[in-house]
């Protein structure tokens, strides 16, 4: 018997070996801490109880198996028991496509190293070090997806949820239309990493191509909209107008409190312009155009939608000459596709346009992303919020481009900003920008006219049917019908799959697109028919149409007349464009950006493939709920999970950027004073180590800013904080502060800090820009915050996208959930729903902000599962310390915590080589281009610093290439300091060098071609090249170019450049 | 089998010798062109002699001098009298397939251009020899022959590479007849077009729009892989090269590359011809040239030395587009004899593959 059960384990243990070894090239184990894997060897699979093993393990692997039976029953432990034969075991039979081990790089022995290189045994004994104990969460456990979903089990998942959606034919309108989003422009922009995980253009040298693409959004805007200016993105048309408004305001300098939104703007619009006017005390009133006075002299703008909301298309002439004669500003809000074929707003005299560029090629996405636009006069330039591309020159004189005025944007000017607008939707404009190129003025034109002859095709049968009444008023693309009846004729619609709008009981509007066909009109016939026959086609009624358009509405003036928008319209050559403008472009695909507080992270592949899906990507915003169940049912999932992750108890989904979040936390939290009749409650707290936009939320809110400092570690003063608190108990409304601060550190004091606050009648908003550095180990809820934004673009996983697109979140506090955000189209709220909502107004154009996007953060959250977050939190404070170690010798660490640690970024002091070497952080950040690096967030925020933020799903390898850099980069530095190098005339002031520089017959510099061009050894297997010369800031804001130069000049310019 | 016989880079004897057919060549006249009365008469002959006629689907040369009657005229002689290797309509979609899968696989995965595509090469045959092709109980020909007998199993899968036959269905169906007429129109316009702004550095007509480079050996030293290497400094794959005819460059353009995309090539192989000139005026070294350096890696370009007789400056940037947007090759000429005399196929150690790398570097 026993050596029945010694060859019985022989032959069992050969089996294993070989399928072992089978496996082994698969990495199909599971890492497991309770069941050792004995035969496999993938270091990233490992236990630790089978790593304390490995000598044996790698004998039985090997060549000579030691077959005796001490050694076999020592090495197996309990595997392979004395008394009986077991099966391999069930961990080896999971799927082998578990996500956590993809995104969390660090392997388990590579963590080992990297903590013992900080000086700790283990990351657990380095985070424990690290995150104050006052504030440790013991667990963090998920209701569901508490394991982790593996990759495939994710797509099951999201097409489950996809099938619950039904993309019915919209006919809606309201701002949002279905369009066609040419393939090419898809696949090679919206699905193209290299496209969407880049960063806002901030580094200029490494970013022409986006720049080129959002100057040609720019453009498109200006011409359209017959006004010199745009920027290059907001976020909806409603906040859009937000800012015109706000903009108005600022122009009259504050003295006129009234503001006026006619009745025919979109609905959404006019309850974001409200919900915005409460917080600088600006008075909005609604009127009809035909009632609109200026009498009181108080107005300091007005609004006006053109086409409107219902479809009519109106001469305003008269009426923006009356403003002016009253100096109140025009605000139009418009529609691009319109424009190719009405007379632009610029023409009437407005002096501000806004709009959304969705319907050219930009799925509806149940609500978005979606670029919007604002265009005005240079007269305003200093005020306009967004961000601008501007041209410029680079340091050969060829001409560059680069985000211009930046001296406007908010974590500059802080409590001064007018704006908080942060987060633009930069993927959204390229993709705009490109189906103008791609189309070209003719092709929009003939886009338009269909659209309007579709929309004529209807009204004409419809009167010829007889059953109900068209508005006899100049319309482009929507029909204004008239019936006793609307609600019935609506239900019949939804049995044929069609979503009309229903105005109200006698009004119903029908707007077409650019995917309507003929067939669709033919359907609609039907419904309206009521059941009778219809005797007629769209097609057979062709060709008694007749354009709806007056004569003096009709466009005269040419648009996009730049070659651009003329040479691109194969789809070769537009394929060829993408890829030249992304050639030219740093994203993720080239290296880590180890941006501080930006949390550029992986972006994953399962991630993103949900948004392409026509089942999410199709729905109209303002869709039946019924219609999205999938939608609603991934906001439930996604809400609880946040609320887990967050230690919160409500969440809105609305806030459709970082800002707007920040924005609509403070809003709920002085909708919950007003509420409790603390009218006076509108001091704000802010620490200098809050985050950038802050000040400017809070401005917005109408709250007063009180700043309380730091002390010399970079901690909240907390004596000075309580003592600013007992001061303003009687009016102190919040305490805006960011965890772990913005200078890398967890603050030991933070639970006093909130106790403080609350104490004096205040509440705690944090910021949540730095949530990648609490998820599993703390949370805002847990230390003791009433609300928090989320930055879903940055934590949990939308791509930055070259400047946006994003989304916000905020969770609150039981007592701060009636106050959410709703909307007044369709109802939201918090989710979980609080019992009596008292909605605080909306924050966002559509009623869950940029739905589209959240199945990115959704599927990292549901694959991470709750210990693979967690994971990531643990390394990517990991990360940072082990960088921070690596670097600590040649760049003082600003900041640190108690135990010397930091957190998930840290902060590197460059002031002194100011002195010593004339080096700014502008330098390094330029030299690091030529190492093949996007630099740290810079001068922010502590001037003359670099924020480094490595996140867990960089490898070892890709932190030690960037701190090799670094470090190559101090020892170029000390050239200088030592004299060796010239202090004007070297490698970083000369940075970056792009290949015309370093290929040039003349060189002049002191130091080689070679050094400058390939200073590490990677850099000769593979270089990104910068293609200009660092770009002159001042000379691009002395000189504001916002829209392409005509092609005469680009040709002139390109030739003096190069002579 | 004639020696200017096409079939994808020439396979044509390799396929018949396959197949157990003894092949006997003949040989060209001297202009190396057929029309539609030669093609009859041809057909006529095998046809009376017993034999039958397999016309590969490379067939554009054939039709690129053609009037439009003659090639309507040679499109019906087709339907009726040829056995084609691949149809009329499906050679463009393989075209398309090599175009868009490149185009993808090098963009998206970088993959380097000159990665073979996926291919699919399905057969047309006249009703008589429909029951002959490749069948199994549930495939055989479409539409079906009334009888089969088949010649046995050409691939493993009984619909080869079915996946990729939607990029030519999908071509087709969204071309539409008119489409796929104009596109080969176009096809044969930007052949005759770049003929034409090619030929006075020719010399002589372009015979199916191959251009000769022959002479340049003798007058400059110069062979066509040279003009290859150099088009890469012009951010340009070169033409198939010394097919079918030793020393010669076979230039296809297609009917979707824009004309400006036409000008750039020739402006590329116009310069070129110059600086060919100036070798043969005895201006620039035989031996060492812009040509017999090509290409110009960045490494190159950058090196602190530079003891090229011509400057960093022509060689990297010879056109005027390439300051706006240039490929740059990652390696220099790669030596083709040394790596058929020492053939690895198999990735180096990582340790002799770092000490390559040093060594390259230093």
């Amino acid at each position: 018997m026993e050596r029945a059960r010694r060859l019985a384990n022989r032959a069992i243990l050969r089996r294993l070996v070989s399928e072992a070894k089978q496996h082994q090239k698969n990495e199909s184990v599971l890492h497991s801490s309770t069941t050792p894997m004995l035969l496999y060897s993938s270091s990233r699979c490992m236990s630790s109880v089978l790593r304390s093993r490995g000598s044996k393990t790698e004998t039985l692997l090997g060549r000579n198996i030691n077959m005796s039976r001490g050694v076999v029953v020592a090495a197996a432990g309990g595997f392979l028991g004395v008394g009986s034969a077991r099966s391999i075991s069930v961990e080896a039979l999971r799927p082998s496509d578990t996500f956590p081990r993809r995104h969390n790089s660090a392997t388990p022995e590579e963590q080992s190293k990297m903590a013992e290189s900080c000086g700790f045994g283990s990351l657990d004994s380095l985070v424990d070090a690290t995150v104050p104990k006052s504030i440790r969460l013991k667990d963090m456990k998920f209701g569901k997806f508490d394991a982790g979903l593996t990759e495939n089990q994710m797509i099951e998942h999201m097409k489950d949820l996809a099938s619950k959606n039904k993309v019915f034919k919209s006919y809606i309108g309201m701002g949002y239309y279905n369009t066609h989003v040419p393939p090419v422009i898809l696949r090679n922009i919206m699905e193209n990493p290299a496209w969407y995980t880049q960063y806002t253009p901030y580094q200029a040298e490494i970013s022409q191509g986006r720049l080129e693409s959002l100057l040609n959004y720019q453009t498109m805007i200006t011409d359209l909209t017959g006004l010199p200016m745009s920027n290059a993105s907001l976020l909806d048309e409603g906040t859009a107008a937000a800012e015109a408004m706000s903009m108005c305001n600022n122009i009259q300098k504050g003295k006129k409190k009234t503001f006026i939104i006619a009745s025919n703007c979109h609905p959404q619009t006019i309850d974001i312009c409200k919900t915005r006017a409460d917080g600088f005390d600006l008075k909005v009133v609604t009127a009809d155009l035909k009632d609109i006075d200026y009498k009181s002299g108080d107005v300091c703008g007005v609004l006006v939608q053109y086409p409107g909301t219902e479809g009519e298309v109106l001469d305003y002439g008269e009426f923006v000459k009356k403003a002016h004669a009253h100096e109140v500003k025009v605000v139009m809000a418009s529609d691009l596709l319109a424009l190719t074929v009405l007379k632009p707003p610029g023409e009437f005299g407005a002096d501000i346009v806004v709009g959304s560029a969705q319907r050219f090629g930009v799925p509806m996405g149940y609500g978005g992303p979606h670029a919007a636009f604002l265009a005005t006069s240079q007269e305003y330039k200093r005020m306009m919020p967004g961000r601008i591309i501007g041209v410029s020159v680079d340091s050969s004189g060829k001409t560059a481009l680069r985000m211009a005025m930046q001296t406007r944007e908010q974590h500059i000017r802080r409590d001064k900003a007018t704006s908080n607008i942060c987060t633009a939707q930069a993927l959204l404009a390229n993709m705009a920008a490109m189906y103008a190129v791609y189309h070209g003025p003719e092709g929009l034109k003939n886009i338009a006219h269909r659209v309007h002859g579709l929309a004529g095709a209807f009204a004409l049968g419809i009167k010829k049917l007889g059953t109900v009444e068209i508005q006899d008023l100049p319309f482009f693309d929507t029909v204004k019908v008239k019936t006793s009846n609307a609600h019935a004729i609506a239900d019949a619609a939804l049995k044929s799959g069609i979503n009309l709008r229903v105005v109200d009981g006698n009004t119903i509007t029908v707007a077409f697109d650019e995917t309507t066909t003929l067939e669709d009109v033919d359907n609609l016939f039907k419904v309206f028919a009521g059941g009778k026959p219809v005797s007629f086609t769209a097609a057979s009624l062709a060709p008694e149409v007749q354009s709806a358009i007056p004569s003096g509405l009709v466009r005269k003036s040419p648009y996009l007349t730049h070659p651009i928008f003329n040479t691109y319209q194969t789809e070769h050559e537009l394929l060829r464009y993408l890829y030249r403008l992304q050639s030219k472009d740093l994203s993720l695909c080239h290296s880590m950006i180890p941006l501080g507080s930006c949390t550029m992270k992986l972006n994953a592949t399962t991630e993103m493939m949900p948004v392409t899906w026509p089942s999410f990507s199709d729905i109209h915003p303002f869709a039946p709920v019924d219609q999205a169940q999938g939608y609603q049912e991934m906001f439930n999932n996604l809400g609880e999970l946040l609320c887990t992750i967050t230690g919160f108890d409500s969440f809105s989904l609305q806030p459709n950027a970082g800002a707007a979040g920040e924005y609509a936390g403070l809003m709920v939290i002085r909708a919950y004073h007003l509420a409790r009749g603390d009218h006076h409650r509108n001091v704000c707290i802010i620490p200098v180590s809050a985050h950038g936009t802050n000040p400017a939320s809070a401005a917005m809110c109408g709250m007063k800013i009180v700043s309380v400092g730091t002390d010399a570690k970079g901690n909240i003063n907390i004596e000075e904080l309580r003592k600013a608190a007992e001061t303003h108990k009687d009016n102190l409304s919040a305490l805006m502060v960011t965890y772990p601060s913005t200078h890398g550190v967890y603050e030991e004091g933070i639970d006093e800090i909130c106790n403080i606050i609350h104490d004096n009648g205040g509440q705690v908003y944090m910021d949540g820009a730095n949530m990648n550095a609490q998820v599993g180990l703390t949370s805002p809820g847990w230390i003791g915050a009433d609300v928090c934004h989320l930055n879903l673009h940055k934590t949990f996983c939308i791509p930055h996208g070259g400047g946006g697109p994003g989304m916000g979140p905020i969770g609150v506090k039981k007592h701060l959930a009636p106050f959410l955000p709703s909307h007044p189209v369709i109802e939201t709220g918090g989710i979980p729903a609080p019992d009596k909502p008292q909605p605080l107004g909306t924050i966002a154009a559509a009623p869950w902000g940029s739905a589209l996007i959240l199945p990115i953060s959704y599927t990292y959250i549901a694959m991470m599962g709750s210990k693979g977050l967690t994971d990531a939190s643990k390394i990517a404070i990991l990360n940072a310390n082990y960088m921070a170690k690596r670097l600590e010798n040649y760049y003082p660490v600003l900041f640190r915590g108690v135990n010397g640690t930091v957190a998930h970024e840290f902060i590197i002091d460059l002031r002194g080589f100011k002195n010593t070497a004339g080096i700014e952080p502008e330098d390094v950040a330029k030299r690091l281009m030529d190492y093949g690096f996007h630099a740290p967030t810079m001068s922010w925020p502590v001037p003359g610093t670099l924020m480094i933020e490595p996140t867990e799903s960089e490898s070892k390898a890709e932190l030690d290439r960037f701190c090799d850099a670094l470090i190559s980069i101090r020892q170029e530095i000390a050239e200088i300091e030592k004299g060796k190098v010239d202090i004007n005339n070297n490698v970083l002031k000369g940075a970056p060098h792009p290949p015309s520089l370093l290929m040039a017959d003349a060189w002049t510099k002191p130091y080689s071609r070679e050094y400058a061009a390939f200073p590490a050894p990677w850099l000769r297997t593979a270089k990104f090249w910068p293609t200009t010369g660092r770009v002159d800031n001042v000379y691009g804001d002395r000189n504001l170019i916002c829209t392409l130069l005509p092609a005469s000049q680009a040709v002139e310019e390109q030739a003096a450049a190069t002579a | 089998v004639p020696v200017s016989a096409h079939g994808s880079e020439g396979t044509n004897p390799a396929d018949a010798a396959m197949c157990g057919i003894k092949i006997v060549s003949v040989g060209t006249e001297a202009k190396g062109k057929i029309d539609i009365e030669e093609l009859r008469k041809i057909c006529k002959i095998i046809h009376d002699n017993g034999g039958q006629v397999y016309m590969g689907g490379a067939n554009l040369n054939a039709l690129r001098n053609c009037s439009r009657g003659r090639l309507f005229r040679m499109i019906l002689y087709y339907r009726r009298h040829i056995v084609h290797g691949t149809n009329f309509s499906l050679f463009f979609n393989l075209l398309q397939i090599m175009n868009v899968q490149m185009f993808n696989l090098h963009k998206t995965f970088c993959i380097p251009h000159g990665g073979k595509c996926p291919g699919m090469g399905p057969i047309s045959v006249k009703r008589h020899l429909a029951p002959f092709l490749p069948f199994t109980p549930s495939t055989g020909g479409i539409p079906a022959p009334d009888k089969h007998q088949p010649l046995v199993t050409i691939a493993a899968a009984p619909w080869g590479s079915a996946l990729i036959l939607p990029i030519s269905y999908t071509y087709i169906a969204m071309m539409g007849s008119k489409g796929l007429t104009d596109a080969s129109k176009i096809a044969i316009l930007n052949a005759n077009y770049m003929a034409k702004r090619l030929e006075f550095f020719n010399g002589t007509v372009a015979h199916e729009f191959i251009i000769d480079l022959r002479g340049f050996k003798n007058t400059a030293g110069i062979e066509p892989e040279d003009v290859a290497k150099r088009l890469m400094d012009y951010g340009f794959h070169a033409p198939t090269m010394s097919w079918p005819v030793p020393g010669t460059l076979m230039i296809e353009p297609t009917e979707s590359e824009s004309k400006a995309e036409l000008d750039r090539f020739c402006d590329a192989l116009i310069s070129i011809r110059h600086e060919i000139a100036e070798i043969e005026k005895g201006n620039a070294d035989i031996n060492n040239n812009v040509l017999k350096s090509a290409p110009h890696p960045p490494s190159l370009l950058m090196a602190d030395a530079w003891t090229k007789p011509y400057s960093r400056e022509y060689a990297a940037f010879p056109a005027p587009w390439l300051r706006a947007s240039k490929f740059w090759p990652t390696t220099g000429r790669v030596d083709n004899v040394y790596g058929d005399r020492n053939l690895i196929c198999t990735l180096l150690p990582a340790s002799q593959a770092v000490e390559e790398q040093a060594a390259a570097t230093a």
